[in-house]
């Protein structure tokens, strides 16, 4: 073997080490949710009796009112990825082809909605949806409504980011090609600009799930009730209550992963080209 | 088929901007007018502005009897050819040339004829159910053509269609393109800045310039009796002999010009409208130096040079020389494939005067007497 | 020649006036700017005028209408040493800027560095280089959790695998509490970070063009200052803004720390607690909402500067507005 093919295949090791050794945990989080959580409390983490535990998974609907908190997630970030794409492709759209008065403030605006911590403005909108349900009768505390409305806003400005890189990538002379044969200039993005962006917006798509899904705080301050409560507040009330079951929490934690593990696989080819060129061309 | 009126055209993008300077052009019905000119002269703007894609600042534009000033793109008669030929990558070949059609809302069989009879004219009919990005660049520059030739409009528009080819393609493509507009007899305005194109291919040619028309007319015209230095020294390779000196004399039928540290030179122009001691340059092409060795022929409206180089293009050579006290040499295309003259000689550049143009200090040509 | 002249015309035209504002695009933004404006501004312009108000479980019912005080919240947390919400803020604030210092330095670094590597041919290149990304898929309250039970002194992996197998160290250490706990929440936020900006960093590196190292390596110039003088430069526009999101995003993190150290599970510590779990802890305990809104505020300001310093610094990398 020459001294480069040596050193390649060192990388290639390497390359594959980081791979392996980055997924750990997870597998972790994979097997430990199997165990038995006496097992794991006496410290026998890979005893050689391997005994598998199924029946945690179902102990986490039984136990937990898991049920609900899945459904819950599903629905709200469900509905959020939809309005929210939708919303952002439209705006993305009107940043990428058009000089407008505005164009540059709007612009800035998004980085700055970035910039703005939860806190600052989480006790003003609780208030606002209290006085909302209470002086107008439009309850949005505790509701799908209440929490997609807001998870939308939030959102929204990161997915316009990564579509407008998507936009601005496709040639101008494609939607004056559609003007000239007829089309008005909505027409052409509809016509034309949308379906070739396809991969962008499911990009966009799924990555507005991944955050939507990732939401703790909001969830937590804006619901109270297991109709309406979303996973993350579900763990972090079973963690307050089963401190030491372990597995029962590694379950938890799988099955949360289940849903965005399958939108990211549905979503990946076009993700990670996404994801790049969306970030390259800033 | 139509005739294109522009009156008055401008285009300004922002207050310092001016794109397009004011012009007033007629394009008769069946016409092949080249708009030919460097980057930024201002011709693709006009072309989107015929089009509809952009509106001027002012000025009217006439498609036949109709004021299209405000009519949308898309009712103009009008048909494009892009540059990158924009096809739509989502869509067949088939799609593409029928989706004009469908938008105007064509019955399917109707649609379907006019594809066909336009593919068979291009010979693409077998590339039909093709998607774009399985094609080939000469291919795609069919398809952006029976695009256009779909819809039988009144006025073809060529936005530099054939740039994106490499050179063998692109010459096949210029005699296609020739042969189409006889076969349809359309009017067909093309923009260009390469000048063989437009030399080739117009019926008309429009050298444009910072915005404003510089020259109209006939290839031959342009070439034999340009208007200015400009037109002159776009059209025409290799690009035309300029040498500067002053008006000593001027009649009716000659002018006299002395190039300063070499001697004076007379050319068959009429120069009378200038005052002796004007500054004034002199144009020959390249084809009508005739280079002798130093001692030959008459030393009347000739000077002393050196071969430099020598190109061998096959049927021609050409002859790069400089002469003493002149900055730019001057270059003689010699017809055949031997010269007796090698690299270093000592040789006579002769300048007939009947060849010579002569510029005045704005660049405007002086009259020929033919 | 021309004696066309200008008839009315024959076609019936569509009016469109010659410099009329395009509406498209405004309505096209519509949707997005009202919910930003209802849920952005408006709650901000709010929380600001929280922050100028003494808010606490007295007045918290009067909401707007609670006494006004002025910069008073401003007061009592930079310069009240009695102030409760003061309690470990020197400790949250000192916590939050090493944190998120460390954790952005490493996760791009990383991620540049794995991405060097993932930018050769290898064999399941395509594979790796989805799998990779699994970290980041993983919500981060999951990543919280996990962790936080990797983490544990006895039934921990981390302390089985160190102690027990590896023999690297003696004693189970304490992870969650103490100077540990620091690199307890460090670790697990790096992991998840350092695959996106790897793939970011991937893609940046591809659309580099070969002929650019090819003429440096016919000159002779070694692959370390190939990397130096083509890769970097060509490269600083892109780790430019992923270091300035990665910072936004860690001086902000809460999910982490909150269910690593959870409600149930104990207080984070001097050394693992962050800028917003304090705050969020602080607010809710004490009900001093005002002070903060006034805190917020504050970070609020301080990240707008550095954004606004960031990009100015590097904006003529960075591709700008349109």
């Amino acid at each position: 073997m020459t001294k480069s093919t040596l050193r390649s295949r060192g990388l290639d090791l390497l390359t594959w080490a980081i791979v392996l050794v980055s997924l750990l945990p997870i597998a972790w989080m994979l097997l430990s949710s199997l165990r038995n959580y006496s097992d794991i409390a006496a410290g026998e983490q890979l005893s050689a009796s391997v005994e598998l535990r199924w029946q945690n998974y179902r102990d986490i609907w039984t136990n937990v009112d898991f049920f609900n908190y899945f459904k819950n997630s599903l629905i709200v970030c469900g509905l959020t990825t939809l309005i929210s794409t939708a919303c952002a492709v439209c705006a993305a759209y009107a940043l990428a082809r058009f000089r407008f008065r505005g164009s540059n403030a709007f612009s800035l605006s998004i980085t700055v909605t970035q910039v703005i911590p939860g806190m600052l403005f989480f006790l003003p909108l609780y208030m606002l949806y209290r006085n909302l349900g209470q002086s107008y009768g439009l309850v949005m505390l505790d509701t799908y409504h209440g929490l997609v409305f807001l998870y939308v806003a939030l959102f929204t400005p990161a997915s316009i980011w990564i579509m407008r890189g998507f936009f601005v990538s496709i040639p101008r002379e494609l939607e004056d090609a559609a003007v000239m044969d007829g089309c008005s200039r909505f027409g052409a993005f509809v016509r034309i600009v949308l379906p070739i962006s396809a991969p962008g917006i499911v990009a966009t798509a799924t990555f507005v799930f991944l955050l939507a899904w990732d939401e703790l705080f909001f969830a937590w301050v804006l619901t109270s009730t297991s109709d309406v409560q979303t996973i993350p507040v579900g763990i972090r009330l079973f963690i307050s209550q089963f401190q030491h079951r372990y597995d029962l929490m590694m379950a938890a934690g799988a099955v949360s992963t289940l849903p965005v593990l399958f939108a990211f696989f549905a979503g990946q080819r076009y993700f990670i080209k996404g994801l790049a060129a969306g970030a390259v061309k800033g | 088929m139509s005739a294109v009126t522009l009156r008055n055209i401008e285009k300004n993008f922002g207050p310092d901007a001016r794109v397009v300077n004011g012009v007033d052009l007629t394009i008769e019905s069946g016409e092949f007018v080249v708009f030919v000119g460097p980057s930024g002269s201002g011709k693709s703007t006009l072309l989107r502005m015929i089009a509809g894609l952009e509106s001027q600042s002012d000025g009217d534009i006439l498609i036949g009897d109709l004021l299209a000033n405000d009519v949308p793109a898309s009712k103009r008669g009008i048909a494009m050819v892009f540059q990158s030929y924009a096809l739509y990558p989502h869509m067949t070949v088939y799609d593409n040339m029928a989706f004009a059609l469908r938008m105007a809302g064509t019955p399917k069989k109707e649609v379907q004829q006019r594809v066909e009879r336009s593919a068979a004219i291009l010979q693409i009919t077998h590339l039909l159910d093709r998607k774009p990005k399985t094609l080939s660049g000469g291919q795609r520059q069919r398809v952006a053509i029976g695009r256009a030739i779909v819809r039988e409009p009144q006025v073809f528009l060529f936005d530099e269609p054939l740039s994106n080819l490499d050179a063998a393609l692109r010459q096949d493509m210029r005699v296609e393109l020739s042969k189409l507009h006889q076969e349809l007899g359309a009017t067909m305005i093309y923009v260009t800045h390469d000048q063989v194109e437009a030399m080739t291919l117009a019926s008309r040619i429009v050298v444009f310039d910072a915005g404003l028309v510089q020259q109209v007319g006939t290839p031959v015209a342009l070439y034999e009796n340009p208007s200015n230095l400009f037109v002159a020294g776009f059209l025409g390779a290799p690009k035309m002999n300029l040498l500067q000196g002053t008006l000593v004399a001027a009649s009716a039928t000659v002018a006299e010009m002395m190039l300063p540290g070499v001697g004076s030179v007379r050319a068959a122009v009429d120069a009378t409208r200038s005052a002796p001691g004007a500054a004034v340059t002199l144009g020959i092409r390249s084809e009508h130096l005739h280079l002798t060795a130093s001692h030959d022929g008459s030393a009347d409206n000739a000077l002393a040079a050196r071969v430099d180089l020598i190109e061998y293009l096959g049927d021609h050579l050409l002859a790069y020389t400089s002469v003493a006290g002149i900055k730019d040499g001057l270059c003689a295309k010699l017809a055949g494939h031997a010269t007796p003259l090698r690299t270093g000689d000592a040789a006579r550049v002769h300048l007939p005067p009947a060849q010579c143009l002569l510029f005045d200090a704005a660049g405007a040509a002086y009259p020929r007497i033919q | 020649m021309t004696a066309v002249l200008a008839l009315p015309a024959k076609h019936p035209l569509r009016v469109r006036k010659k410099n009329k504002p395009d509406a498209l695009p405004y309505l096209l933004l519509l949707p997005a700017v009202l919910l930003m404006a209802a849920v952005n501004l408006t709650p901000i312009l709010q929380g600001f005028y929280m922050s100028l108000l003494k808010l606490n479980q007295f007045t918290l019912t009067q909401y707007l209408d609670a006494p006004f005080i002025g910069l008073e919240n401003y007061r009592q947390i930079l310069f009240d040493a009695d102030n409760p919400m003061r309690a470990g803020m020197g400790y949250a604030l000192r916590n939050t800027v090493l944190y998120t210092l460390t954790v952005s330095v490493c996760a791009v670094g990383i991620g540049l560095g794995v991405a060097l590597l993932m930018n050769r041919d290898f064999p399941g290149k395509g594979i790796a280089r989805t799998l990779v990304l699994l970290p980041w898929i993983v919500p981060s309250y999951v990543v919280g959790t996990l962790w936080g039970f990797m983490w544990q002194r006895d039934v921990g992996i981390v302390n089985v695998v160190l102690v027990d197998w590896l023999h690297f160290l003696d004693e189970k250490p304490f992870w969650l509490l103490g100077s540990n706990s620091f690199w307890a929440i460090v670790i697990p936020t790096v992991w998840r970070a350092w695959p996106v900006m790897m793939l970011i960093f991937l893609a940046a590196l591809q659309a580099i063009p070969e002929d650019q190292y090819e003429a440096a390596t016919i000159d002779g110039v070694s692959r370390w200052k190939q990397f130096l003088h083509i890769t970097l430069p060509l490269l600083k526009p892109v780790i430019a803004i992923q270091f300035m999101f990665q910072i936004i995003d860690n001086v902000y993190s809460y999910n982490i720390v909150s269910m690593m150290f959870g409600n149930g599970a104990g207080y984070p510590g001097e050394w693992a607690d962050l800028l917003m779990p304090l705050l969020t802890r602080q607010s809710f305990s004490y009900w001093l909402f005002g002070q903060g809104a006034a805190v917020s505020f504050i970070m609020m300001t301080l990240m707008l500067v550095f954004v606004g310093v960031w990009m100015k610094t590097f904006r003529k990398s960075m591709t700008g507005h349109d």
